[in-house]
């Protein structure tokens, strides 16, 4: 255990390339489909906060569901679309960064709905009143109460963002763990362990965390607290 | 501009309900510019849902609301938009500093920041909080925060202004420079319209007055004399109205408004010797029934009604065009 400790040490201050690679691979995919959940969540967690319809409360619940779904279930799913003999085969993503981009994005989709939803359904009544009032239109609404509600929506963000960092599944059912492309801190650990190498699994375990804490500090740090 | 005949907002039937409770059911009220709308009447009754339907927050559910003789529905909502603005009874404020408040309706409006810097100074210092830009708006006390809303709708520079519970939770200082306020924005031509459960704020600042009871525009039960205070001495404070003067009971303070129930006036066809201390020569201009009251109005040089039963008026035969001591105690007044 302190040998791993030790090893991801020396890893991360030799400046191993490849370590350096595949962090930045797993960041690079994480952050992606983070933000392409976002565009499509943060909407829908603001329809679901303030208007009543009819189907509401059975997309919430599918959405809280859907938070249970397995990542190789995901991945076999997408794989299926994007195999040659899929619907989306003559994409040609499979086993690029576009297919895990894709599968993560599922994935991370309805936590941060649903996160963002009920962080949204918490807001004041007054707050889209007075924005209304003073002229803002829908979209500015919808903007304002993201700001005013930002630390609940960087949370939901964040919790989005640690379902996608640590998963294997996906990574590499579309991503195929393919060396200087694909492969990521996580299907990196799981062929380290494969080998043997328990030790190198580890200290990319340590490293996956150090990574997670440093986006979540510097999200954190990107919203000013107060009161 | 518009026809002076058309009201600023005339509403028709309009009703509101929250799920089956009914919260605004109202025939017919028309609202004119350029008057300071006092909307009284306990809580519940409906005055927040109707600034609201006023402001365009709310749909109604039935009726119409005209705006200068135009129908509030998508059309007329984008209009007034720019016209009117509603601060809400325990405004809520963004999150970041005053200055950032009052910018908002501005930057959307796509100014210059040269311009909204100034215009935020300007009516800063308006509200009476002058050098209060970078304070933190959501650390401000009760008084301070409400003034801040209200800058922040003014900065827009309204027509129309609907304040709802401008007094409900402020203190004594805020509620003076608020009616100072008021007065002052009145003065400019803007038309406000405010609810209050504070009777005398309603009173002395309201240049009309509705009444709301369950979601109705009910009468009122009261006259309201605007005029001065003549002087006070020992026994009276005189209230001057035009040519003539109330006796009211001795109190120092300088009053614009004072009030008479409806009941304690009391119609006589001869001169009669009491106690009562104020009596004037009217002559009937209308008589209205109202359930099982009736409702005269007298004009004594200034404008008096009177609420007598059914029975009085068949007895003393009040019609229009007859004359009338009208009668009422000193201490029934109340000076506002």
């Amino acid at each position: 255990m302190i040998d791993s400790l030790v090893q991801a040490g020396k890893l991360l201050v030799s400046g191993d390339r490849e370590v350096y690679y595949i962090t930045l691979t797993s960041l690079k995919f994480s952050l992606s489909s983070v933000t392409i959940a976002a565009l499509f969540s943060l909407p829908l967690g603001f329809v679901l906060g303030f208007r009543k319809f009819r189907a509401r409360k059975l997309v919430i619940a599918a959405l809280n569901t859907l938070m249970a779904l397995p990542t190789v279930v995901v991945g076999l799913l997408v794989y299926s679309f994007l195999s040659r003999s899929g619907p989306l085969g003559g994409l040609g993503w499979l086993f690029r960064p576009q297919a895990v981009i894709v599968g993560q994005t599922i994935l991370c989709f309805p936590i941060i709905a649903s996160m963002a939803h009920s962080a949204l359904s918490k807001t004041d009544l007054r707050l889209p009143e007075t924005l209304i009032t003073l002229g803002a239109s829908q979209r500015q609404v919808f903007w304002m109460t993201l700001r005013e509600a930002r630390v609940a929506i960087i949370s939901a963000l964040l919790a989005g963002f640690g379902r996608v960092i640590g998963e294997v599944g996906v990574s590499m059912m579309l991503g195929g763990n393919i060396r200087w492309y694909t492969r990521t801190v996580t299907t990196a650990i799981a062929l380290e362990t494969s080998k043997g190498e328990f030790e190198l699994g580890l200290a990319l375990g340590v490293i996956l965390l150090v990574l997670a804490f440093l986006v979540n500090l510097a999200l954190h740090g990107m919203v000013r607290y107060e009161r | 501009m518009s026809d002076k005949n058309i009201p600023l907002f005339r509403l028709r039937d309009l009703g509101y309900a929250y799920g089956s409770q009914t919260a605004v059911e109202i025939s017919a009220l028309d609202l004119e510019e350029r008057q300071i709308h006092a909307v009284a009447g306990p809580n519940g009754s409906g005055k927040t849902t109707l600034l609201k339907l006023l402001n365009g927050l709310l749909e109604p559910a039935g009726g119409e609301i005209l705006f200068r003789g135009e129908p509030l529905d998508r059309k007329g909502y984008a209009r007034i938009r720019g016209e009117s603005v509603l601060v809400h009874q325990d405004p809520y404020l963004f999150d970041g500093t005053v200055a950032q408040n009052l910018a908002f309706g501005l930057k959307i409006r796509k100014l210059s920041s040269r311009l909204i810097r100034r215009r935020v100074e300007k009516k800063l210092s308006l509200v009476g909080l002058p050098g209060f830009e970078h304070r933190r708006a959501r650390a401000l006390s009760g008084g301070e925060k409400q003034r801040v809303a209200i800058a922040r709708a003014l900065v827009l520079d309204p027509k129309v202004l609907l304040l709802d519970e401008p007094t409900a939770n402020v203190d004594t200082a805020s509620i003076k420079l608020l009616e100072r306020l008021i007065l002052r924005l009145a003065d400019a031509g803007t038309t406000i319209i405010f609810s209050s459960h504070h009777p005398a704020f309603a009173y002395r600042l309201g240049t009309r007055l509705v009444f709301l009871e369950e979601g109705t525009v009910v009468p009122g039960r009261e006259n309201i004399f605007k005029g001065a205070v003549e002087n006070t001495d020992d026994r009276f404070t005189y209230f001057q109205m035009g040519t003539q003067t109330l006796r009211c009971p001795a109190q120092e303070g300088r009053f614009t408004t004072a009030v008479l129930p409806l009941d304690d006036v009391i119609l006589s066809q001869e001169r009669i010797h009491t106690s009562a201390q104020n009596q004037f020569l009217g002559r009937v201009v209308k008589v209205e029934k109202a359930n099982h009251t009736v409702r005269v109005s007298l004009d004594c040089g200034f404008p008096v009604q009177a609420l007598i039963t059914e029975y009085s008026v068949d007895t003393l035969k009040v019609v229009p065009g007859e004359q009338f001591y009208v009668t009422f105690k000193a201490s029934a007044i109340r000076l506002y």
